[in-house]
């Protein structure tokens, strides 16, 4: 059985960001791998639009296409029907689920849930107000109604810096630390590489990223 | 009007498939329901204020309606409808316009309880033959779930959010379906989408009216009320069972049960398939429950009376 | 209860709903009401979430008739209280602004602007301007900022509630829905860390004493019983805007001296004009820019000057010469060598299209519509 993992955060955390590099990272062993969007809360900034590019590089991405959306409704969404059976699919499969708790509940509509191989990381970045110290963090964390570790993902988009990166990290350890919970990688993106290396110091495997959200909303 | 379903599915729908609202939508539901009402041989003009239905329905340059179909804004569906069932009696009576029409108007809560209600309230008035229905879900879900008049005691909605200061919505409803009756039309409804062959009979007897007609139905709404989509209709029927939302008419000033509720369940039994209501289990939120089985209570109590359930 | 802000000048990435609240919340502001309208709708989502941790309230109002209405009611008390709204939602909160400026109320009011006229368009537009500017039944004696970034939402939004509170004019904030939704890194400050002085609020009615004995009367009207009356009040009225407006207006300007030609825009379009001079200084040829950050009062004689400097204009908006109004006025009877437009309702306007447009003026060619 394949990896099942679902990337949830609040709203501008980079979970989508992530998600997309992180089924990047499992294309090419031979198994298929899916990249689900999941996000009904926000219908910008998600991965539709990216759908075509990142097929290219042989994932297989459950988004609607941006054509489709056009004019639905003011907030409105559809909850793709493939989506739905997206757990029950072979292969690897990486879930981007919408923003907050509530975001986050839309993985009840799923069939196969509660699957046993799930498992839900919340992206946290410590340049957002709302998860901005370690207490904060933890009271997001604690409404979600599963979690099984954090990815530091502390960023301020093209404005980030390396003391943006550590300093977000600090606060994001502080945080796992008092939820007992795991901080599975440091994020943060490539351009980084050179003065990170190999993220010594972050307490946490170093994933950088390729920028694609950027792009999503044009 | 013994009307089988098999029969009805047989009918022309006026509400086609392929618009774009959710699967397991109340609202198409509530809509199509109404519409089989629609006695043959009869054209109809629907109109929508902004919101889900009309949206969704209406993307340029598609549009699922097998209508006439009108939407203008947000808070005037009844005064555009009053002045296209005018325009039709002025042709009607110059002999411009041949035919039978009936005019209804879906609107959701948000532009019938709130922003909507003062049009409404002047087309009853006036008696204005247009049958307006409201597909009521409790929020206004077009703009992402925010509170309205529907909304019940205790609600997460993103305007009224929980927390340690707040426990969600701090006011009960109104009473909209009531304030309807109060203009002394003909005919006002009660209905909801589980029970179809009861929405079916009140816009039946609705559009037969000789005026103006109301129909409240509640159209559950699974990404605003937070459970999973196929469980709209057992929802709905809960709401029912609980009496937080009774099935009744007022015909011609007259107020009649249209389902009897044998064993009336506690609402907490409606609350706990939601997640919109999952903080009200919360220890520190109990006396919220508690409040609005008693607002519950109280108003099904007066219903009772009204409807002479109360020897 | 937290009373103090949770940072101290940090940079933070948000949204320009989100940046909306957090200034309000900075500027002290005690309460929203608010309707659901998009491209607003994250400012009372966010709000709603702030305002219970900081003491704050907010209330959800029936429609934007009655939300207006009820910001005058907490400002008579003595309240910071603001909104928000966009397109169909502004031309209802015409309505209590006119009454507002008429009674010489304070009122913040900031408008995500959205398509029109029309419903449903929802993302973006600049067509608010002329309503921001003179809707109502009145002199339009409103201030209007128009923000081009987050860091703008953030700073004008604080800068409202001061001078709303300072003058007694309503202050409107004229955004759009791309820097509603769009994501963009700020600093977030308290005012007091930067020695701002924030304008008290005061409450107008139940003050304490025997109105008419122990302290005057208050005494706001909004009702005249003849138009000489009318007239009488206007007239003192109009002078404090001026004197106002003098102390209040802001511009924009890059590069006028010695421009061959000056990009005019306002808002989320000037990111594209500065771009586009920048570009353009590249491959040698000199542009300039010029924006008005106040809408209302105008930057006139900032613009005068500039065009004095420069006098072949562009003017580029995401409305159908909304701006270029304003500018036609405030240039009236001074000389202007050429005049271009580009105007795109609810379309946004890029750096390349600038760049293009330019350069095709250059060489003799026009853009206008």
């Amino acid at each position: 059985m394949g990896i099942r993992e679902a990337y949830v955060g609040e709203y501008a955390s980079g979970k989508s960001e992530y998600a997309i590099n992180r089924a990047l990272s499992l294309c090419g062993g031979g198994e298929e791998v899916t990249l689900v969007d999941l996000d009904l809360v926000e219908p910008f900034y998600t991965l539709r639009p990216l759908r075509e590019e990142l097929s290219a590089v042989g994932l297989t991405v459950i988004a609607r296409d941006s054509r489709e959306t056009a004019g639905l409704g003011e907030t409105g969404n559809i909850f793709e029907p493939s989506a739905r059976f997206s757990l029950l699919r072979p292969g690897h499969v990486v879930l981007d689920v919408g923003y907050g708790a509530y975001g986050g509940r839309v993985l009840n509509l799923l069939e196969g849930y509660p699957h046993p191989d799930l498992r839900v990381f919340v992206v946290v970045n410590a340049a957002r107000p709302f998860t901005a110290t370690p207490e904060k963090i933890v009271q997001f964390v604690r409404t979600f109604d599963r979690v099984d570790g954090l990815v530091s993902n502390s960023n301020l988009g093209d404005d980030t810096d390396l003391e943006v990166i550590r300093h977000g990290n600090e606060i994001v350890r502080a945080a796992a630390r008092a939820l007992n919970l795991p901080v599975v990688a440091a994020a943060a993106d490539e351009r980084f590489r050179r003065d990170l290396g190999d993220g010594e110091g972050l307490g946490a495997p170093v994933v950088y990223l390729k920028r694609f959200m950027h792009r999503a909303f044009r | 009007m013994a009307v089988k379903l098999s029969e009805l599915t047989k009918q022309r729908e006026l509400l086609t498939g392929g618009h774009r609202l959710c699967a397991g939508c109340g609202a198409s539901v509530a809509v199509r329901q109404v519409l089989h009402a629609v006695p043959k041989d009869t054209s109809v003009v629907t109109c929508c204020p902004t919101g889900c239905l009309e949206v969704s329905t209406t993307i340029y340059p598609y549009n699922a309606w097998r209508t006439g179909f009108i939407h203008s804004a947000f808070e005037n569906a009844a005064s555009t409808m009053s002045g296209v069932e005018t325009a039709y009696r002025a042709l009607k009576k110059k002999g411009k316009v041949s035919g039978d029409f009936r005019f209804v108007v879906f609107g959701g809560d948000g532009g019938t309880y709130d922003i909507g209600f003062q049009a409404l309230s002047g087309m009853l008035e006036r008696g204005h033959r247009v049958l307006y229905v409201c597909y009521n879900n409790e929020a206004y879900m077009n703009t992402g779930i925010q509170r309205s008049g529907a909304t019940q005691l205790g609600t997460w909605t993103t305007t009224s959010p929980y927390g340690e200061q707040s426990f969600g919505k701090g006011q009960n409803r109104k009473d909209l379906t009531a304030i309807a009756a109060a203009h002394n039309i003909p005919y006002v409804g009660q209905a909801a989408v589980h029970n179809w062959r009861d929405t079916f009979t009140k816009a039946g007897k609705a559009l037969q009216a000789e005026g103006a007609a109301f129909l409240n139905i509640l159209a559950p709404c699974h990404r605003g009320w937070r459970y999973p989509m196929e469980k709209t209709i057992e929802i709905s029927k809960m709401a029912t069972e609980v009496c937080i939302w009774p099935l009744y008419e007022v015909e011609n000033g007259k107020w009649r049960l249209t389902y009897r509720v044998r064993n009336k369940k506690p609402v907490r039994d409606y609350l706990k398939m939601q997640g919109r209501f999952a903080h009200l289990f919360r220890p520190e939120n109990e006396g919220v429950i508690e409040q609005l089985q008693e607002f519950t209570d109280r108003q099904w109590e007066s219903l009772l009376e009204r409807c002479g359930e109360k020897a | 209860m937290q009373r103090t802000l949770p940072f101290s000048e940090n940079r933070v990435f948000v949204t320009g709903n989100e940046a909306v609240a957090w200034a309000a919340l900075a500027a002290g502001a005690d309460i929203m009401f608010g309707y659901p309208i998009t491209p607003q709708n994250e400012i009372m989502h966010y709000w709603t979430r702030l305002a219970p941790a900081y003491g704050k309230k907010f209330l959800q109002t029936e429609d934007e008739l009655s939300a207006g209405f009820t910001t005058i009611g907490g400002v008579l008390a003595g309240r910071k209280a603001f909104s928000a709204t966009a397109g169909p939602g502004t031309v209802l909160f015409q309505e209590p602004v006119t009454m507002a400026e008429m009674m010489r109320i304070p009122m913040v009011v900031i408008i995500q602007q959205r398509g029109g006229p029309s419903t449903a368009t929802v993302i973006y537009s600049q067509q608010e301007v002329n309503l921001a500017a003179f809707g109502g039944n009145g002199e339009g004696w409103r201030v209007v900022y128009s923000t081009a970034n987050h860091q703008e939402l953030y700073d004008y939004t604080i800068k409202a509630f001061n001078v709303a509170w300072t003058y007694r004019f309503p202050v409107f904030v004229l955004g759009d829905g791309y820097q509603a939704k769009m994501r963009e890194s700020l600093v977030m400050y308290d005012p007091a860390s930067r020695g701002m002085e924030l304008a008290p609020a005061e409450a107008v009615v139940g003050k304490p004493g025997r109105p008419g004995s122990s302290r005057p009367a208050v005494h706001l009207r909004n009702a005249f019983s003849v138009e000489e009356e009318l007239y009488e009040s206007i007239m003192p009225g109009e002078e404090e805007f001026r004197s106002m407006a003098r102390r209040v207006v802001e511009h924009d300007e890059e590069g006028t001296r010695g421009a061959e030609l000056v990009i005019i825009s306002h808002g989320v379009v000037s990111r594209a004009a500065v771009a586009a001079i920048k570009r353009l200084k590249e491959k040698g040829i000199k542009a300039g820019y010029f924006r008005p950050v106040t809408i209302r009062p105008f930057p006139e004689e900032a613009l005068q000057r500039a065009v004095a400097l420069c006098p072949r204009l562009l003017v580029v908006e995401s409305a159908l010469g909304q701006l270029a109004r304003l500018v036609k006025e405030a240039l009236f009877n001074r000389p202007v060598e050429s005049f271009d437009t580009i105007f795109r309702p609810g379309v946004g306007i890029t750096a390349e299209e600038l760049v293009e447009a330019v350069i095709k003026i250059r060489q003799g060619g026009t853009t206008c519509v």
